[in-house]
């Protein structure tokens, strides 16, 4: 036994050294841009670097893709994800979703970047990084940071005339907005709960959900900070006027404590989401979110500047 | 060889055993005696170093064991223990591979004890399988195969039918009669007194008497340790005990 | 007595075992390179062995023409291959790690996770997910899973230590507790950290998948663990012998506290090597050698050694089935290694309560 331990003992000191210096390759091989016209800037602060315009696209991202479209861009889409819903009737290979992307179909489809967005696993842009696909990582968490991405977008795919269209729509159609709301000399703010998902999970400070609420005239009762569960003790005391159900929420959930005792439970002010993207996803179809809360909560009509860029599927209803 | 036990004593709990300070010479058979929870198998596994004594010192050859190196050691000591259990389905085969750890595998007699106790057909059969008897030949085998100058036995005939029995005492009469030692924990008097040379006798933990089976299996020496009375006869120069209910004064 | 020695020796591994291995080892090169021809995407059989070809060293190159799409190479050599070559390693370790886990402890129902390497292991890699941490570049979850499962392993076996010596029961007890507690951690940390990303990428980890495996991380571990495992076999002779319990093992002379040691070292190393880039997959570590057992008997000789082939056929199977249960979905390999590891355990309770492993 005891040679057999000295062979041990060796064999671990080589494997130890042996392991080192493959991982210190390993770290050493990280990935470095290439040189070209197009530089770009996500949300996780990387620049990346394109040789020209891109034309060949992978959005695991539906905001992506929604925005791609308004853009004229949709025709650089190869690839598209599950959760795409604007436009409508999508014929692009549907390559996953936050929780698992084919990386596979992707690499077959030989594209010049992949849009993913902040849900997605870090691992799987970790593998496209090494397969040498450009990857781009969005996340905006208010309005300006939508904007930025449309005009990422727009520098990406050639089309920044229509970026900056679709920003300057979306800074007017703000701004009508407060007008409208200032007009119609409506009371004090409702305090309001958005109800995003199961088990109280609702969007804080710093998510651009909050900040439509904002822009609806509705405030927050969720004041701590990104996504969260709030606790129903809590939403008990602060007892929001307004809840807004998303999509994926049952009426029925709300029939129980503490909802059930809220203002907005008595006095009937609980609205359901018809068609969430308008507010789940980060693009500028958010303006449209907005104005729907509005409609749905007070008495005032808000109306907006036409698009100005010629959809065959209109923004406003995604049909 | 010589084992040398000196004032060997070990406490745990309310339990003390010894002090026990006794020599055992080649060519001998040790019987240990004394009734249940009296320290016998705890006797055995101080000899064998899988307790450390609280007192005293155990040495072979003048070697303390407790220097020794683990292969050493067993190449001195083999133990048959009261059981063995694979938890992981060993076979026959298998364990007694594992008695021969320590040995140069050119000096096996595996094959020939499997032969002498035409143990062939199990060979190849699961050993948690066997039944008690079978699994106690299994494992004195492999304690004899390990081939060391001491076999320290912790009751080797449960189980045993009789001509098996009879067998393994003649085993054990032969493997001293090869100059091993042969240290063995027996409950039946009678076989204490037809197969031991020398017994030591414990009850609750201390050594009651120890010396040849002839001087040590008397009444009176009985007496202090059962309670019962005993009447021991010399048939063909062997002892022969027997035990009656003790009539109270 | 000469002969009857070399009959003796013969039979420690019988001729039908020598076959099962032949065999084994035959449909685990099936098996393996067969996995390459499967995927989402199609690829010719032809420019997959063609591709194969080009990679052979010195001779590759006359087969580098015509392969097709450049992407094509890129899907074989950088994705299947190291996810395959992966599932073969991890399944071999957990095989073996089983194996070994299971001698010492004298137990059948223990594997390699039970001795904390799952629960550390997760610690590191939560900590890593929830916190954003990047101290040591892109591969920080793979260094702290690695690091964090050691370092349970290692507070469970001090904590286990009594005079100098480790009484397994109590091993496998503080083993538990600490598992429990370090689970509580990783659940607070969670809870405390709820992006949707960190969240996913958590519940992938804890399942298991071998389909974010690439070759830079794959060189390490497979060193580690072709290392582990060639060790951890010379030891078959002592890890029969501690089966039989520590004080038989003892009077033969091993070196049982040492052997506990080395053992559950690299049962370590490999195991949380493994588990540093595949997570947590489960069930191969407990069935594995008990289907090894039941093919060719109790002894370590042939349980490695099997376990290892068996591991690796396993576990590469359950890969081309967690492609293609849901196309163009890949299941965590996990789920589908529970999904057939449960029922063949139900059916090996059956066998003990048969009598099989009776006592």
């Amino acid at each position: 036994m005891e040679r057999k331990l000295k062979i041990a003992l060796t064999a671990a000191v080589v494997i130890i050294l042996v392991a080192g210096f493959f991982v210190y390759e390993g770290v050493q091989k990280a990935p470095s841009p290439v040189n070209g016209k197009i530089s770009v800037r996500d949300s996780l602060g990387r620049n990346v670097t394109f040789n020209g315009t891109v034309t060949r696209i992978v959005s695991i991202d539906p905001s992506a893709t929604a925005t791609l479209y308004a853009l004229g861009a949709y025709k650089d889409l190869v690839g598209g994800n599950e959760f795409d819903c604007y436009p409508p009737n999508e014929s692009l290979p549907n390559l996953g979703s936050s929780y698992g992307i084919d990386v596979e179909a992707i690499v077959n489809l030989s594209p010049q970047v992949v849009l993913l967005y902040s849900a997605t696993m870090p691992s799987y842009g970790q593998q496209l990084i090494n397969l040498g696909i450009p990857v781009l990582v969005d996340n905006p968490n208010s309005l300006s940071q939508i904007e930025n991405e449309t005009t990422m977008f727009g520098i990406l795919t050639g089309t920044e005339h229509n970026a900056s269209l679709i920003n300057q729509w979306m800074n007017e159609s703000l701004a009508s907005i407060s007008e409208s709301i200032s007009s119609a000399s409506l009371p004090q703010e409702y305090t309001a709960f958005y109800y995003l998902y199961s088990g109280g999970w609702t969007a804080g400070n710093d998510t651009f959900i909050n900040q439509i609420l904002q822009y609806a005239h509705l405030k927050n009762i969720a004041n701590a900070s990104g996504y969260y569960e709030m606790s129903s003790g809590l939403i008990a005391v602060d007892n929001p006027q307004v809840i807004i159900l998303d999509q994926n929420v049952n009426y029925s959930s709300v029939d129980t404590p503490p909802y059930n005792e809220t203002s907005a439970f008595h006095n009937s002010r609980i609205i359901s989401v018809v068609n969430d993207s308008f507010i789940d996803d980060p693009d500028f179809r958010v303006i449209y979110g907005i104005t729907w809360i509005i409609d749905n909560v007070y008495p005032a009509f808000v109306s907006l500047p036409a698009f100005p860029i010629n959809l065959k599927y209109s923004p406003t209803t995604g049909l | 060889m010589r084992i040398d036990l000196n004032s060997v004593e070990y406490s745990i709990g309310n339990f003390r055993l010894g002090p026990v300070t006794y020599s055992i010479q080649d060519g001998e058979i040790l019987g240990i005696g004394g009734p249940n929870g009296s320290g016998k198998s705890t006797l055995l596994r101080i000899m064998l170093r899988l307790l450390r004594p609280t007192g005293g010192s155990i040495s072979i050859d003048g070697v303390d064991i407790a220097d020794m190196m683990p292969r050493d050691l067993s190449r001195k000591l083999a133990y048959l223990p009261q059981n063995l259990f694979s938890p992981l389905n060993l076979s026959v085969q298998d364990v007694l591979l594992a008695s021969e750890y320590s040995m140069d595998r050119r000096s096996s007699k595996l094959d020939e004890l499997i032969d002498r106790y035409d143990l062939g057909n199990l060979r190849h059969r699961d050993f948690n399988t066997l039944s008690g008897g079978e699994k106690r030949l299994v494992m004195l085998i492999g304690a004899i195969n390990q081939g060391s100058g001491a076999i320290l036995m912790d009751e080797p005939d449960t189980f045993l039918d009789v001509d098996k029995e009879m067998q393994v005492m003649h085993e054990i009469t032969a493997l001293r009669d090869s100059g091993r030692i042969v240290v063995i924990i027996l409950h039946d008097l009678n076989k204490l007194a037809s197969l031991c040379d020398n017994v030591l006798m414990l009850k609750s933990g201390k050594v009651m008497a120890f010396g040849s089976t002839k001087s040590v299996l008397v009444p009176d020496v009985l007496e202090k340790m059962y309670s019962a009375s005993f009447k021991v006869e010399q048939i063909a120069g062997m002892s022969r005990i027997e035990a009656f209910p003790r009539i109270k004064d | 007595m000469f002969r009857s020695i070399i009959n003796f020796r013969k039979e420690r591994v019988s001729g039908s075992s020598w076959l099962v291995f032949f065999v084994s080892i035959i449909v685990l090169l099936l098996v393996a390179v067969s996995s390459a021809f499967i995927g989402v995407v199609y690829i010719p059989p032809i420019q997959v062995t063609k591709i194969f070809l080009s990679q052979i060293p010195l001779i590759g190159h006359f087969f580098s023409s015509g392969i097709g799409a450049e992407h094509y190479q890129e899907i074989i050599v950088y994705l299947r291959e190291p996810h395959i070559l992966g599932a073969v390693i991890i399944g071999a370790v957990l095989g073996v790690g089983g194996a070994v886990i299971q001698s010492i402890f004298k137990n059948p129902i223990t594997e390699p996770y039970m001795v904390g390497i799952s629960s550390g292991a997760a610690l590191g890699a939560v900590l890593s997910i929830a916190l954003g941490l990047t101290i040591l570049g892109i591969y920080t979850l793979q260094f702290l899973a690695f690091i964090f499962s050691a370092l349970i392993v290692g507070i469970i076996y001090f904590f286990s230590l009594r005079s100098g010596r480790v009484p397994i029961v109590y091993m496998l007890l503080t083993g538990i507790a600490v598992s429990v507690f370090v689970s509580s951690l990783v659940a607070f940390m969670l809870y405390n950290s709820p992006s949707l990303a960190s969240t996913s990428e958590v519940f992938f980890w804890l399942m298991g998948s071998v389909e974010t495996i690439t070759w830079v991380e794959l060189a390490p571990v497979a060193v580690i663990s072709v290392a582990s495992m060639v060790i951890l076999s010379l030891y078959s002779r002592e890890l029969d012998t501690i089966q039989l319990g520590e004080d038989y093992a003892r009077t033969v002379g091993v070196r049982v506290e040492m052997l506990k040691i080395v053992g559950l070292v690299l049962v370590t190393i490999s195991v949380s090597a493994v588990v540093s880039i595949s997570g947590l997959i489960g069930f191969v570590g407990l069935v594995v050698p008990h289907i090894s057992r039941l093919i060719h008997g109790g002894s370590n000789r042939k349980v490695i050694p099997s376990s290892a082939l068996f591991g690796a056929i396993f576990l590469v199977l359950a890969y081309d089935i967690s492609r293609l249960v849901i196309e163009p979905k890949v299941v965590p390999i996990g789920i589908i290694t529970g999904m057939i590891g449960v029922p063949f355990f139900v059916y090996l309770l059956r066998r003990l309560a048969g009598g099989y492993y009776a006592d």
